[in-house]
């Protein structure tokens, strides 16, 4: 396959044909999410919005993978990997030690719920179709490991299930390989005879299975080879769990996960699978305790936002090393991520003057603010952008000061009380407003593209492959591939707002969903752009009284109030489709809140900052007004959306 | 040439920054592999990007480059072989198959809403094997039309409309032989004919080639004027494919403008009389709106004006009524097509750099030798 021009482009992992490259833009650091106890004894159900690398992770336990993996682990990219898989028992130095078998759900099952039987038989018929797909899949991942061709060599593998299965209806066991891949394919075949029939169906026409017997059959100890078994174990994986009916998908969850397999077992969906009440409590469901949940963005943003940084640079270092015609061994290293340039020196210098003349004229003749001027004007020493940056928080703190209803005495103030105050946040603010009022860039360098990536692969993907079409452009042109700050952020903006164009088109009740964010948006940039900056370093979010939160999910209040089943239905797509970050049971003010943060890549559209912290209280009616009707800032702000 | 140069290439010649190659070289590469490079008369070696680099040097850097760049980007409408193969596909089951329904339903005297029966009828399977498809010219694509329509007999599909006496005795003799397994019986000597014939191309920018009147004597001249003579011709053995007086003569165009349609209704109507019944069906039309226009593309055309070699114009160019700056007969098309680029579209793209001192961004290979 040729190589791509611009490998970030490459979403999906199902696009990437060969498993060599697969492996190839493999980063290991993904791996860090399975570090858990119960890797393999306890159902795992890995969620997330689309793009996060489900799929990706799926498909890397699978036994093509798996092979290509053992056979390049001598290759500096993929030796980590290696040993990170071997530190999971998944590989050893004899090859791989697991066979993983991958079910994607959106293979027709969905249609079974279509036909005219009862629901037990619909039921059963389901568990049907997937007992033969997983046997074909098991058998298939075996014959690839030992390197014998499918369906060939099935002779040579032997079925000896430990259980008694007699009740298995066609099937004598022990048997051939052979003879277990016909009784699947005769079984799918039957069934889909079924879902094609146009005739009324029979209950002899139709095989049922009573639960997930293929687990049974494919267990370490069952199928072997040369009278030894193949692997150590079975991982089985369901892939695209959401593309299932919702009464398939809860009878899967509760009824078969639950049966304790003799299989490992991982299961992907999507976020969007879950109903408002689900992703409102941000899969921490009661009662769930026999499975282990990941939810990806949640994983990276709580758990480990430095290493999802680390993971991120290292996906875009494999992927501009994969790229066709260009040379570029550090994606971080084409993104610099200072101004120290002569440029941007005498725009600081400039912006400082013009700050610091601002500034003595609100503090003059007012005492109280007299050492903390003139501890400004003794930063001589300091590079202009320091200087500019303490010039704009001094302002910022004489705005707080003015503010108060009961002003202080004026008398000359501590310089350890102007230290005390000027402290991260405003220093924060004050760099978001200077490169604002200034035009000087503020979203470049790798951490704040990392940042913006909102714990979501693809959308880093996104954002760094327009990053990545400059510099291969540059390096065509036979210049440098750094692409200077300004440049980037002006690339940032530009592919943000593309996405922010198409939003409509791309998510369901897009209008609606625009509305919402553009509003949360609107009100977080005049919140922050606040001259005394007050919920420094910037408001990125709203919350709602846990109790609200509970209206929200529940059923029989938004059934009396559909402006309410309508705002439940919105931030359940944005939280599904990661284009709102949620935190529940947030205690501030006595009251426990749940927060909304706006996905990153929004901060960008919004001229907000990129940390997160800073929200505003809002009530249900708040909110609901915003989906009638754009957040309109009082009058005397009007102009910074101008 | 590799594909880094020739985008260095062009990148030189349009005067392009990093942020300028950034921005276009993604959409141009896309276009280029989606259909660009599969155009058919690029020399060997030669792929899009490097032809585009190569077309735009011979423009001055600056104001004109642009200006035919942004034509490539805006206004160039290239019909791939893809698009062309899904154009032949439609034509029998959305264009024809429905035309034989309904006359199918007339003659059955069954309610034309009532499709299946009319399908099932021995009207719609006899009247289904009475039509004759025929190419007008390689581009017809025949083959793939065979191929798309597994209902009809090989037997009544032609790749050309010059048809040998031995053919077009065996046709008959192959349709007698599937009339009868229809009726279940001997046809009769009036069934035995070809009551619908299909004309089949890819492409008609004026319609002329088809069919015009000789400036001279008035006499119509071009493909479909030959086959008629042909067809009318007594002493032909093509002639006893039909009955004259039981005749529909269908035109159907992949893809054809406006102008051609108009053009071929015109001189047909003259050309059929009131014996043989006739019409023309085009799959995919180009309205007016996909010609260049001076009121919308002054910048382009003027280019188009400088930019031409007179040596272009001979006897067949000039059948046209117009010099070829505007392509063949002023038709101003911005229209490739995969195998070749029709001379109705402007000179200034399909110009054959070996031939004349322009360059052409797709060149043609002229059927003529007197272009060259």
């Amino acid at each position: 396959m040729k190589e791509p021009r611009n490998p970030f482009k490459i979403r999906a992992s199902e696009h990437i044909e060969s498993d060599e490259t697969f492996v190839r833009l493999f980063s290991p650091g993904v791996l860090e999410m399975l570090n858990t106890e119960d890797l393999w004894d306890k159902p795992k159900i890995i969620r997330s919005a689309p793009g996060a690398g489900k799929t990706t992770l799926l498909r890397l336990f699978t036994a093509r993978s798996m092979l290509t993996i053992y056979s390049l682990r001598k290759m500096e990219y993929c030796a980590e990997l290696f040993q990170n898989l071997k530190a999971f028992g998944v590989v050893n130095d004899n090859g791989p030690a697991v066979l993983g078998v991958l079910l994607s759900c959106s293979r027709n099952y969905a249609t079974l719920e279509d036909l005219d039987v009862d629901p037990g038989k619909r039921r059963r018929l389901l568990l049907s179709l997937l007992n033969a797909r997983i046997v074909l899949a098991a058998l298939q991942g075996i014959l690839t490991l030992k390197g014998l061709k499918y369906p060939l060599d099935l002779e040579q593998i032997e079925v000896c299930p430990s259980q008694d299965l007699s009740s298995l209806h066609g099937l004598v066991l022990p048997c051939s390989g052979t003879m277990l891949y016909q009784w699947a394919q005769s079984l799918e075949k039957a069934v889909c005879d079924a879902l094609d029939s146009f005739a009324p169906l029979t209950d002899s026409s139709l095989p049922g299975h009573d639960s997930l017997v293929a687990a049974q059959l494919i267990t370490a100890d069952s199928i072997k080879h040369e009278g030894s078994s193949v692997v150590d174990r079975v991982l089985l994986m369901f892939d695209d769990l959401h593309r299932l009916t919702q009464e398939q998908r809860r009878f899967l969850l509760d009824d078969v996960v639950n049966a304790r397999l003799p299989v490992s077992m991982w299961i992907a969906e999507r976020l969007e699978a879950l109903d408002v009440d689900e992703i409102l409590a941000a899969g921490a469901l009661p009662g769930r305790d026999y499975t282990d949940e990941i939810t990806i963005e949640e994983y990276w943003r709580r758990t480990r936002p430095k290493a999802f940084s680390q993971l991120v640079m290292n996906i875009a270092d494999r992927r501009a090393k994969d790229a066709r015609d260009v040379e570029i061994g550090s994606f971080a290293g084409c993104l610099p991520d200072s101004l120290d340039g002569r440029d941007w020196q005498d725009r600081f210098q400039n912006a400082g003057q013009r700050v610091a003349e601002r500034t003595r004229e609100k503090a003059k003749g007012k005492q109280r603010y007299s050492r903390w001027v003139a501890d400004r004007e003794g930063l001589s020493d300091h590079t202009p952008r320091e200087i500019a940056l303490s010039w704009r928080s001094l302002e910022i703190l004489i705005e707080r000061e003015e503010r108060k209803v009961q002003k202080s005495i004026d008398f000359p103030m501590k310089l350890e009380e102007l230290q005390k105050r000027d402290d991260s946040d405003v220093r924060a603010a004050a760099e978001l407003f200077l490169c604002k009022e200034f035009d000087i860039p503020y979203y470049f360098g790798i951490d704040r593209l990392a940042n913006l990536s909102s714990s979501n692969i693809e959308q880093f993907l996104a954002l760094a492959g327009e990053m990545f079409e400059q510099s291969a452009s540059a390096y065509l042109l036979k210049r440098s591939s750094d692409i200077a700050p300004g440049l980037q952020e002006q690339i940032l903006k530009r592919a943000v707002k593309k996405s922010w164009e198409k939003l409509p088109e791309w998510i369901p009740q897009g209008h609606d969903v625009q509305k919402f964010i553009k509003s949360i948006g609107r009100f977080s940039n005049w919140a922050t752009h606040q001259p005394n900056a007050p919920y420094s370093p910037g408001v990125t979010g709203v919350a709602i009284s846990m109790s609200d939160r509970r209206k929200l999910a529940d059923a029989k209040v938004t059934q009396k109030i559909p402006e309410l089943a309508r705002l439940a239905s919105v931030i359940r797509t944005c939280i599904a489709h990661n284009l709102l970050k949620v935190t529940l049971d947030y205690k501030c003010k006595g009251q426990n809140w749940m927060i909304l943060y706006l996905n990153r890549m929004f901060c960008i559209h919004f001229d907000l900052p990129l940390q997160y912290g800073g929200w505003r209280e809002k009530k249900l009616t708040d909110l609901v007004g915003w989906l009638q009707k754009d957040f309109k800032p009082p009058k005397a702000q009007l102009e910074l959306f101008e | 040439m590799r594909d880094a140069l020739a985008e260095r290439l062009l990148a030189e010649v349009m005067g392009w920054t990093p942020e300028d190659v950034a921005r276009e070289r993604p959409s141009l590469q896309a276009m280029a592999a989606y259909k660009y490079d599969e155009y058919q008369q690029f020399s060997p070696g030669m792929r899009f990007v490097e032809s585009l680099a190569l077309w735009l040097s011979q423009f001055i850097p600056g104001e004109e480059r642009r200006i035919a760049y942004d034509f490539v980007r805006n206004r160039l409408v290239f019909c791939s072989s893809a698009e062309m193969a899904h154009l032949v596909s439609m034509a029998y089951p959305d264009h024809i198959r429905p035309l034989l329904l309904k006359r199918s339903a007339y003659l059955a005297g069954i309610p034309g809403k009532n499709i299946i029966r009319v399908a099932r009828s021995n009207e719609f399977h006899m009247l289904r094997r009475q039509c004759l498809f025929l190419g007008l010219s390689d581009g017809a694509r025949m083959d793939v039309f065979r191929r798309c329509n597994p209902e009809l007999s090989h037997e009544q599909i032609w790749q050309t409309y010059e048809i040998s006496p031995e053919r077009a005795e065996n046709m008959l003799k192959e349709l007698a032989l599937d009339l009868e397994k229809i009726l279940q019986r001997k046809p009769g000597s009036d069934e035995c004919h070809f009551k619908m014939v299909f004309l089949l191309d890819d492409f008609s920018g004026s319609g002329f080639s088809y069919l015009h009147k000789d400036d001279y004597t008035q006499d119509f001249a071009g493909k479909v004027a030959k086959l008629f003579k042909r067809l009318r011709d007594p002493e032909s053995k093509v002639s006893q494919l039909i009955t004259p007086n039981d005749l529909h003569i269908r035109m159907v165009l992949y893809m054809a403008t406006e102008k051609a349609r108009l053009h071929l209704a015109e001189l047909l109507k003259d050309l059929c009389g009131t014996d043989i019944k006739w019409s023309i069906e085009v799959i995919q039309p180009l309205n007016s709106e996909v010609c260049l226009q001076e009121s919308r593309d002054a910048e382009f055309l003027s280019l188009a004006n400088h930019y031409y070699d007179s040596s272009a114009e001979d006897e067949h160019t000039r059948k046209g009524g117009t010099d070829v700056k505007k392509g063949f007969a002023g038709c101003a098309l911005p229209v490739v097509l995969t195998h070749n680029t029709p001379n109705n579209s402007l000179f200034l793209i399909w110009a054959n750099p070996e031939f004349y001192s322009v360059r052409g961004l797709f060149p043609r290979v002229s059927r003529h030798r007197g272009e060259s």
